[in-house]
């Protein structure tokens, strides 16, 4: 049999587990709960949550712009390990209060949250437009890796656009049934597999390639540029400010997208603050990957590539000789590492999208009216992310960092609402829409940026000066006041 | 340069101890929030920004993010233990009140395990 008759039996076997699990999650749970939907009323376990928080981090982004980036820009890809490591602290302090004040006041969204605290419509139909524009862009990236992974290991025989259509396919199916239930059970199954794969894989390409970690690295240090390794040099890959900013953006971003966020409300405080301390792990988990990118410098010739993201698959195709039982097994890690983060994307799009953006503007909708926007939602946001995967185009990497630029502008709002009693509803409205221009201007018409600092933080700057500034000029009324309190004291 | 550093982060962690024992267990945790961040990125990353000498195999600049990223993990250890050190796991099922001086009101608390009661 042919090498990639069984890398697609080996995959579709995965595909039909992942495919099982997160239809039987959803078992024997209310099919029309809003609340079952969205929070799994809110009795996720521990076990099941660390694996939905780190099945996030452990997206395509990770297994196939990891790599590549290490392979091409050296030291610069240990932001990746710095963002996954810093980005879940926040929510140790944050993340029960959120809890808290859900349970309180049958919250299922950030935009619940804002909502009820500044009381305004329009702030959240703002949160909910900007999120599901940042979870297309997002998604779009998880299902490109996917078809990517397809293409290359079956050797071209399932074409680009059949590959995304199977795995997302079944990401929809399962999210439109099991809800953020069928995300998390089948994100234990991924997280699991694909650290297996990634473990497996980094230690033997570097033992196989160059006899152990420290010969890796003089090699590294022979066939690149003396700056390669570090940052901020001539010959660096990015600047010190660059960096800098760029983990900053990711790190305070990372706690406000949406997808994320709304996890608070699905456990309980000390499972919160569990998962966080757990949390560390997954960013060491990350080292061996960014070996695998270390590990093809001088082996894969840089012209052999199209862009750095394939350098994970030329290296399994090129190295790891003609068997098809592994291309299967590390084309099935590479699948869940993309299939974990888009279903928790899909269904907080979904949420996002129903909750945030249309109940706002059309008041007194039943629950199974909300529930049937939400699953219709997670059709017509996958479909546009398919689109644009298999038409659009732009580097793997480029896109999660933009898309985060614009949902690291909600953390004013967010922290004000729960820390800062004084906060008004047309600071955080016009902070908010500043940023996110601000945001926007640096990234795509702007030449070039002031000090190399990322767009998202001169745009996180603009809007916190904004926010405060008209939150002290226009102070709130006491009635106003009062309620805020309430928020930052519960 | 090192004793510097180690001289450093004993000053900060005392600090830290210190905080959490009077109460201020929030705070205490986003200092130490603050100050993981920092050694991440410059200025203070600079110290670590260097090719040699390898340590574990690695570049002295990947190093020190795996080195602090480790020390964050134990220090998030800490803070949990510190926080619930005498309890076991049933009591926060049954939604029972922690040992933490930041401890939400009563009814808070009931809210809480009225949600969890359905598991």
């Amino acid at each position: 049999m042919d090498a990639w008759v069984i890398a697609i039996i080996a995959m579709t076997v995965y595909l039909v587990f992942a495919f099982a699990l997160g239809l039987l999650a959803g078992r024997g749970r209310s099919f029309f709960s809003v609340s079952e939907y969205a929070v799994a009323d809110r009795g996720l376990g521990l076990f099941v949550m660390w694996f939905l928080m780190g099945g996030t981090i452990f997206s395509a982004f990770a297994f196939l712009g990891g790599p590549g980036w290490a392979y091409s820009k050296g030291a610069a890809a240990f932001y990746i390990l710095a963002y996954a490591a810093l980005g879940l602290l926040p929510w140790y302090v944050i993340g029960p209060k959120v809890a808290r004040l859900g349970a309180q006041h049958n919250y299922f969204t950030m935009g619940d949250l804002l909502a009820d605290r500044y009381r305004s419509r329009a702030l959240v139909v703002i949160v909910g437009i900007v999120s599901v524009l940042a979870f297309i862009q997002y998604l779009t990236l998880q299902i490109k890796g996917m078809a990517y992974v397809f293409n290359v290991l079956t050797e071209g025989h399932i074409p680009i656009w059949l590959g995304a259509l199977l795995a997302y396919g079944i990401v929809v199916v399962y999210v439109i049934t099991s809800g953020v239930r069928g995300a998390a059970w089948s994100d234990v199954l991924q997280a699991i597999l694909m650290l297996v794969v990634a473990w497996g894989l980094s230690v033997y390409l570097v033992s196989h390639l160059h006899g152990g970690i420290g010969a890796m690295f003089e090699s590294v240090a022979r066939e690149r540029p003396q700056d390669f390794l570090v940052i901020g040099h001539p010959g660096s890959a990015m600047s010190a400010a660059a960096y800098s900013s760029a983990i900053l953006v990711s790190m305070v971003g990372f706690m406000m997208w949406p997808h994320l966020f709304t996890k608070s409300y699905t456990t309980s405080e000390r499972r919160i603050k569990l998962t966080v301390v757990a949390y560390p792990l997954f960013a060491l988990f990350l080292v061996p990957v960014l070996f695998i990118g270390f590990a093809a410098i001088g082996v894969v010739p840089p012209d052999a590539l199209d862009s750095p993201d394939q350098v994970l698959p030329y290296l399994i195709t090129h190295e790891l000789g003609g068997s098809g039982l592994i291309y299967g097994l590390i084309g099935a890690g590479a699948l869940a590492a993309a299939m974990s983060s888009a279903d928790a994307i899909t269904h907080g799009a979904s949420v996002s999208a129903g909750r945030d953006v249309v109940a706002p503007l059309k008041p007194n909708l039943t629950d199974r009216t909300q529930l049937l926007i939400m699953r219709v939602a997670v059709v017509l946001v996958g479909a546009a992310a398919y689109y644009l995967a298999i038409f659009g185009a732009q580097g793997l990497i480029q896109l999660l960092l933009g898309a985060y630029g614009a949902i690291v502008q909600f953390a004013p709002s967010v922290y004000g609402a729960l820390f800062w009693r004084r906060g008004t509803r047309a600071g955080a409205i016009c902070g908010l829409l500043v940023g996110v221009g601000v945001n926007f201007y640096f990234q795509l018409i702007a030449d070039g940026k002031p000090f190399d600092l990322h767009a998202g933080l001169l745009g996180l700057v603009a809007n916190i000066v904004v926010f405060v500034a008209l939150s002290l000029l226009v102070p709130p009324s006491d009635e106003d006041a009062a309620h805020g309190d309430r928020f930052v004291k519960s | 340069m090192l004793i510097l550093i180690i001289f450093f982060s004993c000053l900060f962690v005392a600090t830290l101890s210190k905080m959490a024992h009077s109460g201020r267990l929030t705070g205490a945790f986003v200092c130490f929030t603050v100050a993981i961040t920092l050694v991440m990125i410059f200025p203070i990353y600079g110290f670590g920004n260097q090719v040699e000498p390898y340590v574990l195999g690695m570049p002295f600049s990947m190093f020190w993010v795996v080195f602090w990223i480790t020390v964050e993990f134990f220090a998030v250890i800490a803070f949990f233990l510190h926080e619930y050190g005498g309890e076991t796991s049933a009591n926060d099922e049954l939604g029972s009140p922690s040992t933490s001086t930041k401890a939400p009101p009563a009814a808070n608390r009931s809210a809480r395990s009225g949600s969890l009661a359905g598991e």
